[in-house]
């Protein structure tokens, strides 16, 4: 016995001097060096702009490679890779760009118009199969080089200003001297290196990735703009939006975005700088107009009338968000300010279902010819404040006489056999947008080959015809009125409720100073002018 | 961990079912079993809880005090601490009402916790007990068919399970479920189709030794059926190990639907079971500001299994033949 | 003993068929189409979906399907990520080690606690510390494991900041011991404590049937010293079987792990399979799975022999 006792005794000293020693009991180390430390919860799938849709991909790549253009602090856009803005050809179908003459690669090699030409043909090539190729395929005729710094895109279609800007800020192009080795078909697999060891332009370049581990950026000396004052950039995949404010908590991390139930506890935080804007993002529920509950939109407007938003932004998003009215975002250059609002009011909402037909049954459920008011909202898996605002739905709608069963489902499966066959009610989604201009056709357009994600069914002719003129209309004035008048339909037939405009918090480490960021924007992607102090 | 437990009484208890005279009536071999049973006081404790989490579950439509998924009337989509004293506040249509007082506070909806914790029981008991039936069911048929006519039968069935059991269970779960949805039905029978094997090894470990007793050769002499025999008369003889099995299997799977819900792989939403209350822990913001949302179904789970496992505890014990009465 | 490993290999291979089998069936009879990982839904208007299900076999119905896999798996390749675009066999390289070193140091702390508890608790039947190391192992098989995980980083992250919350080391440069043992100690002991139990019951009635032996009353009754009773003639014999209990906990280690890899942000391969598994990346899922079963029948096996090599009473042949 005494031997146990030696032996027990001996390892818990040894575990004793391993926690006391100086290695342990220094604090976990806090981040140090001209180095930023991001914590993020995934791992990138592509590091190339076209080849990917994940954020954690975006937000890495978004640092390597450039746009011709790009969205702008002040909320414009402004020239990137471009020497300047683009000249139009009288009928708006040709766009000519001049680059800048002094870009460079990050392995030295010039960039030029022939660079251009190259990334928009392989991402249209019907081999490359690129996840980003539809934007560009519908905008895109051709594209031809001039001189050595201008190439001429032909487009489709005249488009409205805005729309032919925002599609130029896309960061695709891609270094020819490399990419032509790679056949178009081979793009999207494991022969193709640059999906894993990116060459861009951009203000950092790529280092190394670790799986799971983290993604390492470096500042690019070729960058010919104004070198960034951080040297490094690492991404650290720490698993959970738990470990992460931990992270930021600890100090180990330098920036992350925090979710709306933690900013409280956050704001306590002495060693944090708290930043909120608003995002470019909507949440909304939208209604399958083909089921026979909502073919009437006397009951669509019941239901948003009944949902108590401000209700939903309190609780889940503990008040950081706007409730909101329309697609288009508050300020921007198209939003209707007079649209109409539906605000909570459910005595409305209960005398416009008693219209449609639909009367209280005996068990607190309406009912119409024999048809019980039963129906179903989905919603996809992850999003734990859509999880939960299902529910809030649910007892909302109860109260106005309607029984809610909710579906939360994977998202692969939630698209496929949920919205593609239209077997769902109501679905609540939504969309973040990469800049402020709204192109509504593929959400409401009754065709489906254009309005590809109108899983609603939704179908009004005379917003079909708006919403198809008002992008293609090269007349900024007439296209403000139709698109003002697009609001107004939506507003009026209701095909879905808009619940919130997000509002995006980010925590930063006060050793981190001049952080600038837009309402809207975020921080676009932009850690040049961040500024480390040892 | 269920595969843990029950590999531990493997060896232990291939004897086990010799510990009674197979002439003793039920009643004495009862009397027997409970004077064992009691001598071990943890268990004895860990019976009571059960019996009273059990009840609990069963009358929490009587016991709750609120709707477990909350009624618009007294909803406040805030969270809340527990109270003891009933208090006025604004539900959601904005009328200030008098609310029962909250013993395990609201969670972030403003749903009652308490109450959902007692439905949450029905869900996650239930989900215990399915699902472990389920695998007796298959362990037994399957250990019973291998060990009564052994041979070649015997080793390809064998082989299956040896195959199942060296996957890791937890990868197999989740991806099943993660493929099929995951709900409360698929839950219990998945969890019940990767747990069999274990009960199926000493099912067919007794029938092993069970089968060349005298008197099942007598049982054979006397003309009858197969199925007879197994069911009949060597089954009841190889209970005992099962039945531990059974116990300590219950409190596996109430642990592992809680961890499939912490991949949210578990019983989904609305519907409250302890592990999908227990996800909640996920929020750094819970763990810090408002911890008896997580805490109280943590500790029901904790407590639970930590019962379920006595119990089997016991009933090994007490159906030990090497311990003499 | 040659002759033993041979006959052991040679019975591996069926289960080795049985598991492939099963893990193909489980995934390919899933509903919900898996080319949808090679584009997002929402944007396949223009690719022609056909052309990619051809490329990756997907058009070829399901027993084609299994033997092409099989065929893969028998020259060692194990597909390519849908996903990702890695071969499979590559990203699990990647991530073996941190899997394989987080078993290791956890298998061994478990060891380290559950050996002396048993014997302690088996020598001094009944006593305080039998209570109190049975209580203590039943009550680390009865939290989940996720939920202690959780609660180590809030005390020893957060609140005392002496360990760091997640990943699996600091210093990329070289292999920085210190480092790595920061990293590894709180994951390793949730996944320990969740094991422990088993081991030390296992320890304790191995203990319990060795003291009942002749031997070692025939010892006592020589007046050696209980010391050396139990230490020289208790301890080795008890000591054997666990080994092979080793081989029987892998499956559950490996299981926990996910679970543990999860909250831990360790880069190891229980965390690639919850990921492959959400997004449905088939090949990837099915090699890891092929993978840590293999991992398993190898540890079973390297178990067994060691039984057979420490243990002279037992012949194989």
């Amino acid at each position: 016995m005494k031997k146990i006792r030696r032996i027990l005794s001996f390892i818990l000293v040894l575990v004793m001097t391993f926690v006391s020693s100086n290695a342990f009991m220094a604090k976990a180390a806090p981040a140090k060096g001209n180095i930023l430390y991001l914590p993020t919860i995934s791992d990138p799938i592509a590091l190339c702009p076209f080849n990917s849709t994940d954020s954690a991909s975006s937000d890495v790549s978004n640092q390597i490679y450039r746009g011709l253009l790009k969205p702008d602090f002040s909320l414009k856009f402004v020239p990137d890779l471009a020497a300047s803005m683009p000249t139009f050809s009288k009928d708006n179908l040709k766009v000519t760009f001049k680059l800048k003459t002094n870009l460079k690669w990050q392995d030295g090699q010039p960039l030029t118009a022939e660079d251009v030409k190259f990334s928009y043909d392989f991402i249209m090539h019907p081999d490359s199969a690129a996840p980003r190729a539809g934007d560009v395929i519908d905008m895109l005729k051709s594209v031809a080089v001039k001189d050595k710094y201008t190439v001429e895109f032909t487009l489709n279609k005249a488009k409205e200003l805005s729309q032919v800007l925002s599609f130029f800020t896309s960061r695709y192009i891609v270094p020819k001297h490399l990419w032509e080795k790679i056949s178009p078909k081979d793009n999207m697999t494991e022969k193709n290196p640059y999906n894993k060891k990116p060459v861009g332009c951009g203000p950092y370049k790529f280092v190394e990735w670790l799986p799971n581990e983290r993604v390492v950026l470096e500042r690019n000396p070729y960058y010919e703009d104004k070198k960034p004052n951080i040297e490094k950039i690492v991404l650290k995949n720490v698993g959970s939006t738990a470990n992460m404010m931990i992270q930021l908590q600890t100090q180990e991390g330098d920036a992350a975005g925090i979710p709306p139930t933690d900013v409280q506890n956050m704001r306590a935080q002495k060693h944090l700088n708290i930043y909120q804007y608003d995002r470019f993002s909507i949440e909304l529920i939208t209604f399958n107009t083909k089921s026979e509950f909502f073919k009437d939109k006397k009951v669509r407007q019941a239901i948003n009338y009944a949902i108590n938003k401000q209700a939903i932004i309190n609780g889940l998003y503990k008040g950081i968000g706007k409730p909101a009215y329309s697609m288009y975002f508050p300020g921007t250059e198209y939003a209707n300010p007079n649209v109409k609002k539906y605000d909570y009011n459910l005595v409305l909402a209960k005398k416009l279902l008693d219209e449609a037909g639909w009367k209280v049954g005996k068990d607190g459920i309406r009912e119409k010819n024999g048809k019980k008011f039963i129906v179903t909202l989905c919603t996809n898996k992850g999003n734990i404040i859509r999880e939960k605002a299902a529910v809030i739905v649910q007892s909302q709608l109860k109260l106005a006489g309607i029984k809610v069963e909710t579906r939360v489902v994977e998202w692969n499966t939630f698209i496929t056999k949920y919205l593609r066959p239209k077997k769902f009610d109501l679905y609540y989604g939504g969309w973040l947008y990469s800049d402020w201009v709204q192109d509504l056709t593929a959400i409401y357009h009754s065709d489906p080959s254009k309005g590809n994600l109108n899983y609603g069914s939704f179908a009004n002719k005379e917003l079909d015809k708006l919403m198809e003129d008002a992008v293609s209309e090269t007349n900024p004035a007439k296209a403000k009125t139709m698109h003002l008048k697009i609001q107004d339909i939506l507003a009026d037939e209701v095909p879905s409720i808009y619940l919130l405009y997000g509002r995006a918090t980010l925590g930063v480490n006060k050793r981190i100073s001049n952080i600038k960021y837009v309402n809207g924007l975020g921080i676009n992607y932009d850690y040049r002018g961040w500024t480390i102090k040892e | 961990m269920a595969q843990v437990n029950l590999n531990l009484q493997n060896q232990e208890e291939v004897n086990i079912a010799e510990s009674f005279e197979y002439s003793d009536t039920f009643s004495k071999k009862l009397k027997i079993f409970w004077r064992r049973f009691r001598k071990h006081k943890l268990a004895v404790v860990g019976l009571i809880i059960l019996i009273i989490l059990y009840t609990s579950a069963i009358f929490a439509p009587f016991i709750a005090p609120y709707d477990p998924n909350g009624t618009p009337d007294d909803l406040l989509f805030t969270d809340k601490a527990p109270t003891f004293k009933p208090y006025t506040d604004f539900n959601m249509n904005g009328e200030e009402v008098v609310f029962k007082p909250n013993y395990f506070g609201r969670d972030e909806l403003g749903r009652d916790v308490f109450s959902r914790c007692l439905y949450a029981g029905r869900i996650s008991l239930t989900v215990g007990f399915v699902s472990v039936g389920i695998y007796v069911l298959i362990g037994i048929i399957w250990g019973a068919i291998a060990g009564y006519y052994g041979g070649i039968v015997d080793s390809i069935m064998m082989r299956i399970v040896d195959a199942i059991m060296s996957m890791p269970t937890m990868m197999l779960l989740i991806t099943i479920l993660a493929v099929f949805k995951p709900n409360l039905y698929n839950v219990m029978i998945v969890i019940g189709l990767t747990g069999w094997t274990g009960v199926a090894r000493y099912v067919r470990a007794e029938f092993l030794s069970l089968k060349k007793r005298d008197f099942v050769e007598a049982a054979r002499c006397i003309g009858c059926s197969n199925a007879r025999i197994i069911f009949k008369h060597i089954l009841p003889n190889a209970m005992a190990p099962v039945i531990v099995a059974a116990t300590m299997g219950i409190a596996g799977a109430i642990l592992t639907e809680s961890t499939l819900s912490f991949f949210g792989l578990g019983v989904q939403p609305p519907t409250a079971s302890w592990g999908n209350m227990l996800t909640n822990a996920q929020e750094l913001n819970t763990m810090i500001q408002s911890p008896w949302k997580a805490f109280y179904p943590g500790f029901l789970i904790f407590i639970t299994v930590l019962s379920f496992n006595f119990v089997g505890d016991g009933l090994r014990d007490a159906l030990d033949p090497k311990l003499k009465q | 003993m040659f002759k033993y490993i041979v006959k052991r290999i040679l019975q591996a291979i069926p289960l080795l068929f049985i598991i492939t089998l099963i893990t193909f069936l489980i995934i390919n009879l899933a509903p919900g189409e898996p080319i949808y990982m090679f584009i997002d839904p929402e944007s396949a208007k223009h690719v022609n979906i056909e052309v990619i299900k051809h490329k990756y076999g997907l058009d070829q119905p399901i027993h084609i399907r299994y033997f092409v896999w099989l065929k893969g798996i028998l020259k060692f390749d194990f597909g390519i990520s849908f996903l990702e675009k890695r071969p499979v066999l590559q990203m699990i390289n990647q991530r073996l080690f941190a899997t394989i070193s987080l078993m290791l140091v956890s298998v061994i702390i478990s060891f380290l606690i559950a050996i002396p508890a048993g014997i302690v608790s088996a020598v001094k039947r009944n006593s305080v510390g039998d209570y109190l190391f049975s209580t203590l192992s039943f009550i680390g098989v009865s939290i989940p494991s996720f939920w202690f995980g959780l609660m180590l980083i809030l005390l020893f992250s957060l609140k005392l900041g002496w360990l760091p919350s997640s990943g699996m080391r600091e210093n990329f440069d070289q292999f920085d011991f210190v480092d790595r043992l920061k990293h590894i100690i709180l994951p390793a002991c949730v996944l320990a404590f969740g094991t422990m139990a088993s081991k030390m019951r296992y320890m304790r009635s191995s203990m319990l049937e060795v003291i009942r032996q002749d031997y070692i009353r025939t010892a006592r009754s020589k007046g050696l010293s209980e010391r050396i009773v139990i230490w020289k003639h208790a301890f080795r014999n008890a000591l054997l079987p666990i080994i092979t209990l080793l081989g029987m906990l892998l499956p559950g280690i490996f299981g926990g792990a996910v679970a543990v890899e999860t909250v831990f942000g360790w880069p190891g391969m229980g965390r690639m399979i919850v990921q492959s598994t959400f997004s449905r990346d088939y090949p990837v899922i099915m090699g890891t799975e092929l993978f840590s079963s293999i991992l398993v029948i190898i540890g079973s096996l390297i178990a067994d022999v060691l039984y057979a090599v420490a243990d002279p009473r037992i012949k194989y042949n």
